[in-house]
C-alpha cells in the first residue's frame, strides 16, 4: 500500500525533490552569508542607525537617552565653532588633494620614466603609509619641534628664526597638510603609476616619431588616458580626507585657538569631554551628509566633463 | 566537495547553533569560575614601570593581609577620561579607580562612584587628610573619592640665569614678577628673548596658569548662585596681567610645551613660569645637570604684601558604584590612601603628600622645600560636573587672549556667556 503522503506520480515526485533541493540550498546559502551579513550589520548598519537615533536625543553615555527631536542639530548650527571647524575641515581637503594630486601625478610620471633607483625609490615613497598616522604624526612633530627639531635647526644656521609649525595659528594647519601628503603619497602613487603603465605604448612612439616631446606626450596622451584613475583618486582622497582627526589629535589638539579643529575632531570633544554623545551623532549624521552629497556632486561634475 | 543539499537541515543548524552558544557561555564564564572567590580590580592612571613595580608590591601585600586578589589595569592621563566613562557605561569600570581632579565631579555626577561617607564616618585616618583636598572629593554634599597626592603649583625660576642676571631675591607678587622678566629680557640688556613661560602645552596647561593667577586676584569662576563671573574685577585683572607679559614681548604666545623632552624652562629657553613639581622631574629626565637649577619660589600674591594663593590639581581614588563588593572595595581604598601607601603614591606619581601626618615624609627630602610650602596656600578649583568641558574652553579663550585677538574684557565677556550655556545657569 502506498502511503498517503507519497507522490502519486514520478513526475511529482521529482518536482518535489527539486523543490526540496532548491529549498535547501537557498538556505545553505543563507547560512553561509550570515556571518557576514552579522558582522556588517553589528559594525556597520546598528552602529549607524543609533547615531542616527541618538542625535535626536540628549545622551551621555551613563544615563537613558532623552528624545530632544532637532535641539542637537540647531545648537550645532548655532555654534560659531562648528563652522570654524567645517573651515578647516573644507581647507584641510581641498589643499591636501589639490596640491597632493599635482605631486603625485608628477612623482608617478617620475617613476614612470626612468628614474634613479626605481624600485627602491618606489619603497622609499611608499614606506610612510605602512605606518599608522599616530606614529607618522609623533615623527613629524619632532622633525618640526622649533626647540629641538631637524628642520628649525637647519633653518637656524642658514640664519631665520626658528618658525613655531605646530603651535603658530598661520603655520599649524599647513604643516598638518604636508604631513599627511607626505604619509598618503606613495599609496596614491602607485595606482596612478599603474594607470600610467597602461597607457598603450603604440600611442606614445607615433607621438614621438611626430616630434612631440616628453612634456606634451605626457599632457595629450598619457593625462587625458589616465583621467578616470586620477577622478578616482581625487574622489576618495577628498573624501576621506573630511575625516581628518588623528592628525590634529596628534600634532596640535585641534590648536591653537581651533586653527586645526576639524568636524571629526568637534565630534570627539562633544562625545567623551563634553558627554553630548547625542551633539556628537548629529554632527556624524551631518558630516554623512556632507561626504554624500559631495560624492554626488563630484560624480556629476566628472561624469558630465567625460560625457564632453 | 561538501553537497549542502545533502547534508544541511535546520535540526543541525539549530544543534550547532545551541551546541556554538553553550561553547561561548562556558567560556565567557570560565574566568569567573576559575577566579578565585575575592577578588577587585584597580585601575591606575599614568605609572611608570617602577609605580607598576610599587604597586605589584604593594597589591600582594593587601592579599597577603585579605586574602583579596587584586587585579591591576593601567591608562595614560591622556586617554584616562575616555576609558573611565565608557567603562562606566558598560558596567566594567574597575572596583577602585582612580581619578584626575576634573574627572571626579564629572563621573560623581552621572552615579559612576559609591559615597564614601559611612565609610569615613568610622575611619580614624580621614582626619589625617588636608580638609580643602578631602572636600575637593565631594559633589552635592557627597563624598566620592579620597586624595591619594597633589600637584601644587607655584612660581619656579631657572637659578642660573637668574644668578647670571645678578638677581638674588625670588618675587613675592605680580610686580616684582613681572620686573623680574624685564631684566631677564633682551629687550633690556638680559639674557632670553621671552623669560616668561606659561605653561602653555597641547592639554590645558595656559588654562591652569590663568586659574592660578585668578585665585591670586581674589577671584574665583562662580558666584554663589553658580553664574561664572570671569569678567568680574579678579578675572580682568588675571587676564591682563597674564596677557602684558606677550604684549610687551616678555613671553611668547607660541612657545608650546609638546608633551615630550624637556620644557622650554627646562631646555634654558625661559627661566621663570608657574608650574609644579613637574618641572625639576622633568629636568631630572631630560637635563639633569640643570635639575639643581629648578627652584621652587613662593606663590604670588596679586599685590605688594597681600596674601599668597595658587591652586592643587588633586588626584584621587574612589570607589566604582557598580563594584559587587563595595566593604573590600572600601578595604583595597583605605589600604591605598593610607600613610605608606599615600607616600609612595606622592613620591612615584610625583605630587605632594595628601595627608598632614606626610608633612616630614622621608622622600620630601629630596624635593624643593617651596613646592611643600606651597601646599599651604593651595586652595582647588569647584567642583562642577562640567569642569572638563569648562576648562578646555577657558584654555582656547587663553590662547586666544594671549594672540590679543580681542581685548581680555570681551574675551572674558563671552567665556562667561559660554560658561553659563554649559552649565545651564
Amino acid at each position: 500500500m502506498v502511503p498517503a503522503s507519497e507522490p502519486a506520480t514520478p513526475g511529482m515526485s521529482s518536482a518535489l525533490a527539486r523543490d526540496d533541493m532548491l529549498r535547501r540550498k537557498r538556505l545553505a546559502g543563507e547560512l553561509l552569508v550570515t556571518p557576514a551579513f552579522a558582522v556588517i550589520a553589528i559594525t556597520s548598519i546598528v552602529p549607524l542607525m543609533l547615531s542616527f537615533y541618538f542625535s535626536f536625543t540628549h545622551y551621555t553615555l551613563l544615563t537613558a537617552p532623552e528624545w530632544v527631536g532637532f535641539r542637537n542639530y540647531t545648537a550645532i548650527l548655532r555654534d560659531p565653532v562648528f563652522y570654524e571647524a567645517l573651515k578647516n575641515t573644507l581647507a584641510f581637503a581641498v589643499s591636501q588633494v589639490g596640491i597632493g594630486l599635482v605631486v603625485v601625478v608628477l612623482v608617478a610620471a617620475l617613476f614612470n620614466g626612468h628614474l634613479y633607483g626605481g624600485p627602491v625609490m618606489r619603497t622609499i615613497v611608499y614606506l610612510p603609509q605602512a605606518a599608522s598616522y599616530v606614529v607618522v604624526a609623533l615623527v613629524w612633530n619632532l622633525l618640526l619641534d622649533p626647540a629641538v627639531g631637524p628642520i628649525n635647526a637647519m633653518l637656524n644656521r642658514l640664519g631665520f628664526s626658528p618658525v613655531y609649525f605646530l603651535s603658530d595659528p598661520f603655520w599649524a594647519m599647513p604643516s598638518i597638510v604636508v604631513m599627511s601628503m607626505w604619509r598618503n603619497l606613495g599609496y596614491f602613487m602607485i595606482i596612478v603609476l599603474a594607470a600610467l603603465k597602461s597607457v598603450p605604448s603604440e600611442l606614445l612612439e607615433a607621438a614621438k616619431m611626430d616630434g612631440a616631446n616628453a612634456v606634451q606626450r605626457f599632457w595629450t596622451i598619457s593625462l587625458p588616458t589616465i583621467r578616470g584613475v586620477v577622478t578616482f583618486v581625487g574622489i576618495t582622497w577628498f573624501l576621506g580626507a573630511l575625516q581628518m582627526f588623528t592628525q590634529s589629535y596628534v600634532m596640535t589638539n585641534g590648536g591653537p585657538v581651533n586653527a586645526t579643529r576639524t568636524i571629526v575632531y568637534l565630534m570627539y570633544d562633544a562625545a567623551f569631554t563634553d558627554l553630548d554623545i547625542g551633539r556628537a551623532c548629529a554632527m556624524a549624521v551631518m558630516l554623512f551628509l556632507l561626504v554624500v552629497v559631495l560624492s554626488l556632486v563630484l560624480r556629476f561634475i566628472f561624469r558630465s566633463k567625460e560625457a564632453a | 566537495m561538501i553537497d549542502f543539499s545533502r547534508n544541511v537541515h535546520r535540526r543541525s543548524i539549530l544543534k550547532s547553533g545551541l551546541g556554538l552558544a553553550a561553547g561561548l557561555g562556558v567560556m565567557l564564564k570560565a574566568p569567573a569560575l576559575l577566579a578565585q572567590d575575592k577578588s577587585l580590580s584597580l585601575m591606575v592612571l599614568g605609572p611608570d614601570q617602577k609605580a607598576v613595580a610599587w604597586l605589584k608590591t604593594a597589591l600582594d601585600e593587601f592579599k597577603a593581609k585579605t586574602g583579596y586578589a587584586v587585579e591591576l589595569r593601567q591608562s595614560d592621563w591622556g586617554s584616562a577620561f575616555q576609558k573611565l566613562l565608557t567603562a562606566t557605561a558598560s558596567g566594567t569600570l574597575a572596583d577602585v579607580c582612580m581619578m584626575g581632579q576634573v574627572m571626579t565631579p564629572a563621573l560623581a555626577s552621572k552615579g559612576a562612584f559609591l559615597p564614601i561617607d559611612p565609610y569615613l564616618k568610622s575611619w580614624a585616618d580621614a582626619d589625617q587628610f588636608y580638609a580643602p583636598m578631602l572636600k575637593d572629593g565631594t559633589f552635592g554634599g557627597k563624598s566620592y573619592a579620597l586624595p591619594i597626592y597633589a600637584d601644587v603649583r607655584t612660581s619656579i625660576y631657572r637659578s642660573d640665569i637668574l644668578k647670571k642676571a645678578g638677581v638674588e631675591t625670588l618675587p613675592k607678587n605680580w610686580d616684582e614678577f613681572k620686573a623680574l622678566a624685564k631684566k631677564l629680557s633682551t629687550k633690556n640688556g638680559g639674557p632670553l628673548d621671552a623669560p616668561f613661560f606659561a605653561t602653555q602645552d597641547k592639554s590645558v596647561g595656559l588654562m591652569q596658569t590663568f586659574s592660578q593667577l585668578l585665585v591670586q586676584a581674589g577671584g574665583s569662576y562662580f558666584d554663589a548662585s553658580g553664574k561664572s563671573i570671569l569678567s568680574g574685577k579678579p578675572g580682568q585683572q588675571a587676564l591682563e596681567y597674564l596677557v602684558s607679559f606677550f604684549a610687551e614681548g616678555l613671553a611668547n604666545p607660541n612657545v608650546v610645551y609638546q608633551g615630550t623632552g624637556p620644557t622650554p624652562l627646562v631646555q634654558g629657553q625661559a627661566a621663570m613660569t608657574l608650574n609644579s613639581v613637574f618641572e625639576p622631574r622633568n629636568a631630572h629626565a631630560n637635563n639633569p645637570e640643570v635639575e639643581k637649577f629648578v627652584i621652587a619660589g613662593p606663590p604670588l600674591s596679586s599685590t605688594a604684601g597681600g596674601k599668597p594663593a595658587t591652586l592643587a590639581w588633586i588626584n584621587k581614588l574612589g570607589i566604582s558604584a557598580n563594584t559587587k563588593d563595595p566593604d573590600g572595595a572600601w578595604q583595597l581604598l583605605s589600604y591605598l590612601a593610607s600613610k605608606s601607601s599615600s607616600e609612595k603614591f606622592a613620591e612615584l606619581w610625583g605630587g605632594l603628600p595628601a595627608r598632614q601626618d606626610l608633612k616630614d615624609a622621608p622622600f620630601l627630602a629630596t624635593v624643593d622645600k617651596g613646592f611643600v610650602d606651597a601646599t599651604q596656600y593651595a586652595g582647588a578649583l569647584p567642583t562642577t560636573p562640567s569642569l572638563l568641558q569648562i576648562q578646555k574652553e577657558v584654555n582656547i579663550a587663553m590662547q586666544s587672549a594671549i594672540r590679543q585677538a580681542q581685548p581680555p574684557a570681551a574675551i572674558l565677556a563671552a567665556l562667561d556667556k559660554k560658561i553659563d550655556e554649559i552649565t545651564g545657569s
